[in-house]
């Protein structure tokens, strides 16, 4: 098979794109909006916020874009000149009521719940109207009173008053087979974090970290099926995310690793393995969430090259694994498929099963010999980039993923 | 797969020949070599009243690499039994670094014992199939059945003058596994680089193949329908310390173990296992081309 182009006869080069932030909303649009000029479509998520509170205080109100609700009955009319909102007695009642007025006003349509609450929560969103300036579709929220009607706002700008958080974006890949991988991103309550997640929320990746430093330059590769976030020079904990829906072997297979809040760790660049952080899976037999560590070893997430086999009598053998970098005459590396194999179901569960190839990563080869990561190359006279690779230890075999950066 | 395989121009000669009498081996094994375009250089010195031969193979298309092998028997026998062991010796194209292994038992006391023998312009593999009967011949210590030996394919540009070649011989090669252990019996010549004989010093690479696994893993890895992956043959020669990656020609390998004779068909060729066993991959040759390619001067 070989080198498995995301281009093809409807090429779509690969994206690549670098920049520093200040924040997470920043970082938002940064990267759906240079996956969106890859190839995935895109629908805007707007503002999230938590009523938790403020559902049960009567006459407290919130400004919401420039917008004033106050939560009323029949004994509390508004006293403080916001649009009433009726107090149903129970939060999600009083959110329901919310629906009508923010959409007699702003157009947004919302759905209660979710993405990140339970009953306590609305979420806005748009139909794809293009960039939005820096705001990651937030909005300046301020509730009254403050400290106690359950705002969370990713901006130190005060106790309850600030920017909603949650907005977004949902992007969804090209489809070469079966089902397209659809992720959230979105702004986390945190001004340092974004969370990445799968649109069934079934993965979570929050666990970027997107520091304040304009030393601190991020880079999205992609095509229209896949991408890579990283920070090139930084190979630490919260700084790598990959996504994929895969060229598949025998059919569809959407994955995705990355860090989480809990485990950051699961987010960097250091060695083979960085492809098994946290990792999500989904393929026609199951979908499911793990992370690197969960079952037997020979269930981790891994790339598949060619390597030492156990022989007969392994203790005569060379060495295994071939600890150290397969060269040509020439001095050249040896490239090889970017297979990627994972278990058919959930290794946390019951299943014993060992990893199976699901298929290749797009745009990319695995050369048999250890680059430092970032450095460049050539796949076929065009651009790479090594994205993380390893010098090989006594269980592991040497490497560097390649990755197109033009095509 | 990303490179290979790499396939000769021709011929592939996939046949039989006796071991059942000295003479009669050497001289049908020199009429295959001799079909598949190599050069007789000479007769040479073989025991009891019999001729020995010396070919050198088709220069390969890379490099223009030929190697030399000599046939003969230098009189050895089995002990007990007294059954001649025959000689293979390979050297490079100048004759210069020759390696001379005992490899083949010649018997005839179970019936016709015959070998079978896959070869090509650059290589060839010598081996005991089961199929062909009597069982007592198969491998053991009195009876040595395997002999392999080629002119790597070596991944660069054209540079006249370049000297190689890699050979098993007597079990414990690639017939039984991927990998070599130490009663290997090896040789190659890469780069200037010449080592040769039983393989106790795990600083060489004594020839050996990749099969696709896990990064991670010790194990070969199988698609998600549980079909194996196939890859060019990455053949490793060299040191620890100054390593090569070479292939083999008109091969492949799968990253899976078969147990029994099996033949298959798979872009334009027919495929036989050579590998029988092995324990995380099998090397797999080409017996012939499906493909009619009309050169004059080659039949493949």
């Amino acid at each position: 098979m070989g080198l498995a182009l995301a281009g093809g006869s409807v090429a779509v080069a690969a994206q690549v794109f670098t920049s520093s932030f200040l924040d997470g909303e920043n970082y938002v649009q940064f990267i759906q909006h240079n996956l969106n000029s890859a190839g995935w479509n895109r629908a805007v998520l707007m503002a999230g916020i938590s009523f938790t509170m403020a559902a049960s205080i009567l006459n407290s109100y919130l400004d919401l874009d420039g917008e004033r609700y106050e939560i009323v009955d029949d004994d509390h009319p508004p006293v403080h000149g916001g649009n009433p909102v009726q107090n149903g007695g129970t939060v999600k009642a009083t959110l329901q009521n919310l629906g009508g007025i923010v959409q007699a006003i702003s157009l947004w349509t919302y759905v209660v719940g979710g993405p990140d609450g339970a009953g306590a929560f609305i979420t806005f969103t748009l139909p794809d109207s293009g960039d939005i300036a820096d705001d990651g579709n937030n909005r300046f929220c301020d509730v009254v009173p403050s400290g106690s009607v359950g705002l969370y706002d990713y901006s130190p700008d005060g106790v309850g008053t600030g920017r909603t958080w949650g907005g977004g974006y949902r992007v969804t890949s090209q489809i070469y087979s079966g089902t397209p991988l659809v992720l959230r991103i979105q702004t986390l309550n945190n001004n340092n974090l974004v969370t990445v997640k799968t649109d069934d929320e079934l993965a979570l990746f929050n666990g970027l970290v997107v520091t304040n430093d304009p030393l601190e330059t991020w880079r999205i590769i992609a095509n229209k099926y896949q991408f890579a976030l990283f920070v090139p020079g930084n190979l630490s904990d919260g700084h790598f995310l990959f996504a994929s829906h895969l060229y598949p072997a025998t059919s569809f297979a959407n994955y995705i690793t990355g860090p989480t809040i809990a485990a950051p760790s699961h987010g960097k660049r250091l060695g083979l393995d960085s492809i098994a952080g946290n990792y999500y899976v989904s393929t026609p037999l199951s979908t499911y969430v793990s992370r690197n560590g969960l079952g037997t070893a020979n269930q981790t997430p891994c790339l598949v090259i060619p390597g030492y086999g156990i022989g007969q009598t392994p203790i005569d053998k060379l060495g295994n694994p071939f600890n150290f970098d397969i060269l040509r005459l020439d001095g050249n590396a040896i490239p090889f498929d970017a297979f990627i194999a994972v278990c058919r179901n959930n290794p946390a569960s019951s299943s014993s099963e060992t990893v199976r190839i699901i298929g290749w990563l797009w745009d990319a080869l695995v050369y048999s010999a250890y680059k430092v990561a970032d450095t460049t190359g050539f796949i076929d006279s065009n651009h790479a980039v090594c994205l993380f690779s390893q010098q090989g230890t006594t269980d592991n075999s040497c490497g560097s993923l390649m990755l197109l950066t033009e095509h | 797969m990303t490179f290979g395989p790499h396939y000769s121009v021709g011929p592939i000669l996939s046949t039989n020949v006796n071991a059942s009498d000295v003479q009669t081996w050497i001289n049908q094994s020199r009429d295959s070599l001799l079909f598949c375009n190599w050069t007789l250089v000479g007769s040479i010195a073989s025991s009891g009243g019999t001729t020995g031969y010396e070919l050198k193979s088709f220069p390969t298309s890379i490099n223009a690499i030929r190697i030399r092998v000599k046939l003969f028997w230098s009189g050895l026998t089995t002990v007990l039994f007294g059954w001649p062991i025959v000689q293979i010796a390979i050297g490079d194209e100048d004759g210069n670094d020759y390696y001379s292994g005992d490899v083949i038992t010649i018997r005839n006391d179970l019936g016709v014992k015959n070998l079978r023998l896959i070869c090509g312009p650059h290589q060839f593999f010598f081996y005991y199939d089961t199929t062909l009967g009597p069982a007592g011949y198969a491998s053991d210590s009195f009876n040595r059945n395997t002999a392999f030996a080629g002119a790597p394919y070596l991944f660069k540009g054209f540079t006249p003058g370049e000297r190689a070649y890699w050979f098993q011989f007597n079990g414990r090669d690639f017939r039984s596994d991927l990998v070599p252990d130490n009663n290997t019996v090896f040789g190659f010549k890469i780069n200037g680089i010449v080592r040769n004989g039983l393989y106790t010093d795990h600083s060489i690479i004594a020839p050996q193949l990749f099969s696709m696994r896990g990064a991670g893993l010790l194990g070969s890895t199988a698609f998600y329908d549980g079909n194996f992956p196939v890859v060019s043959p990455l053949l490793m020669l060299g040191l620890v310390s100054s390593s090569y990656a070479c292939s083999i020609y008109d091969a492949i390998v799968v990253g899976c173990r078969f147990t029994t004779k099996t033949v298959t068909i798979a872009d334009f060729h027919n495929w036989e296992n050579l590998t029988l066993g092995g324990e995380v991959g099998t090397l797999f040759l080409a017996t012939g081309s499906n493909l009619k390619f009309v050169v004059p001067g080659f039949a493949y």
